[in-house]
């Protein structure tokens, strides 16, 4: 439902002073180029958190900034790009994992995010780091969406709802269920290392 | 606040998202009690956990490939500039028209809740944790419905309750949706009416109508009947469905009957 939507300019988007444009321009190949150059990372950033591996963030990144290009005179000037595009990969991704279950492929690829530095230090962090990426693995697609672009892009509940043309109370929803299933693993994990170290204690 | 409240909402705390109203209640309550701080402590960093996952570096060389691809990419739109836009892709076009429908009358739902409480009364727009009723099965949007319903018409937060089945409503039409084959599009057109229907005129109409409600046993009540309406809908439908697909129908009857009984 969101591939009609997502070629639109998002609303609400920051406008970009230095990009002030003429409303209504078509965004010209070199300067599509030129954006897409400049906002590369930050999709691939997004589509790696969504698709979970390199070579399927990869294709999403090509099939936005493709999609975006088909839309460019939908794009308006003023308005972030990279937050476009971003929507525009968002929604692709909703679409994908809707095909892969019409197709009973129900399971997303695993993910090869990795803790941050500040994590690597101690064990517990490590751990936990670990269980919040199985948590992502284990989410269906509609939670994970939700969450990435809650906690990896910053966008408030009512902005995610918008972008995937969800009621907001379902993205609340959807972000609270996710977090209670990352805070029951952990202490399902933290319980049962505490009962090994009880164990060990007592020999 | 009791401890049963307070730790539901410690993970939206933690998050980041906690309703402006539960700020205060949530803080005062975690000032006096203990347990719940070691929890709001442990939610922290669970949150901690999940913001600190990185994106590895792609492979070198790839940001440059990246680009190169996306320009050929663009070069080949232009040598064949009647390549559809995704809108135009047939496939979609039955699933649009359902999700349309959907979103129509989920947005009449919300236009109506809005125009009867009016805007000095606006929600706050989240759905809160659910507890779970006496021998409800443990998952399910709909069993999970019920338990917000009651839950929050037992809180007498008859705003919030309105939007939890909105949210419900939309949560069910997109699960349709997502399961949906071109096939099964009327009947599919006409289960999500038939939940949005069943949410407008089963339950919000006659909360909307009677403001002094908020009563456990009649949000109760409003449920089953709902929720018997809407098993009745799904095996209606399960009659004309692709055989491999009435398990997802049978399931949402499952849950349908053991929330009305």
């Amino acid at each position: 439902m969101g591939i009609e939507k997502d070629m639109s300019a998002p609303r609400g988007g920051n406008p970009d002073p230095a990009r002030p444009g003429r409303p209504g321009a078509e965004l010209e190949p070199e300067a599509f180029s030129r954006l897409a150059t400049e906002s590369l990372k930050g999709v691939y950033r997004l589509a790696f958190y969504l698709a979970g591996n390199h070579q399927d963030a990869d294709d999403l990144v090509q099939e936005a900034f493709l999609r975006a290009y088909q839309a460019r005179d939908r794009f308006q000037p003023g308005t972030r790009f990279e937050a476009w595009v971003k929507r525009i990969a968002a929604n692709l991704f909703v679409d994908s994992t809707r095909k892969r279950k019409r197709r009973r492929e129900v399971s997303l690829p695993d993910l090869t995010l990795l803790p941050g530095p500040e994590i690597e230090e101690d064990e517990t962090s490590r751990t936990r780091a670990q269980l919040a990426v199985a948590m992502l693995e284990k989410l269906p697609a509609n939670q994970r969406i939700v969450l990435v672009l809650q906690v990896f892009e910053g966008m408030k509940p009512p902005e995610i709802a918008e972008t995937l043309s969800v009621p907001t109370g379902t993205v609340w929803w959807r972000l609270h269920s996710a977090r209670k299933k990352l805070k029951t693993m952990i202490e399902k994990a933290e319980k049962k290392a505490e009962r090994g170290a009880g164990r060990e204690g007592a020999r | 606040m009791n401890c049963r409240s307070a730790q539901k909402l410690l993970v939206d705390r933690a998050a980041g998202i906690l309703p402006e109203d539960a700020v205060a209640p949530l803080e005062e309550h975690l000032h006096t009690c203990p347990s719940c701080r070691a929890a709001a402590e442990s939610a922290r960093e669970a949150e901690e956990a999940l913001r600190a996952l990185r994106v590895p570096d792609p492979p070198p060389g790839y940001w440059e490939g990246a680009v190169k691809r996306i320009e050929s990419g663009l070069r080949e739109a232009r040598l064949h500039p009647a390549a559809p836009v995704p809108a135009s892709r047939g496939w979609l076009l039955p699933l649009a028209g359902a999700a349309a429908l959907a979103l129509v009358a989920a947005a009449a739902v919300v236009w109506e809740v809005q125009h009867r409480i009016g805007p000095a009364h606006r929600p706050q727009v989240r759905t809160p944790p659910a507890p779970r009723l006496p021998g409800s099965s443990p998952s399910g949007d709909v069993v999970g419905a019920a338990e917000r319903l009651v839950d929050l018409a037992a809180a007498r937060n008859r705003e919030q309750t309105v939007f939890a089945m909105v949210s419900v409503a939309g949560d069910k039409a997109i699960e349709i949706l997502d399961v949906a084959g071109d096939a099964e599009e009327k009947e599919l057109v006409s289960l999500v009416q038939s939940y949005c229907r069943i949410v407008n005129e089963g339950i919000l109409r006659p909360l909307a109508a009677d403001p002094g409600n908020g009563d456990l046993e009649r949000a109760r009540a409003l449920w089953k009947e709902a929720a018997r309406d809407h098993a009745q809908v799904f095996e209606v439908t399960l009659r004309k469905v692709d055989p491999e697909q009435r398990k997802v129908f049978l399931e949402a009857i499952g849950l349908c009957k053991g929330s009305a009984q």
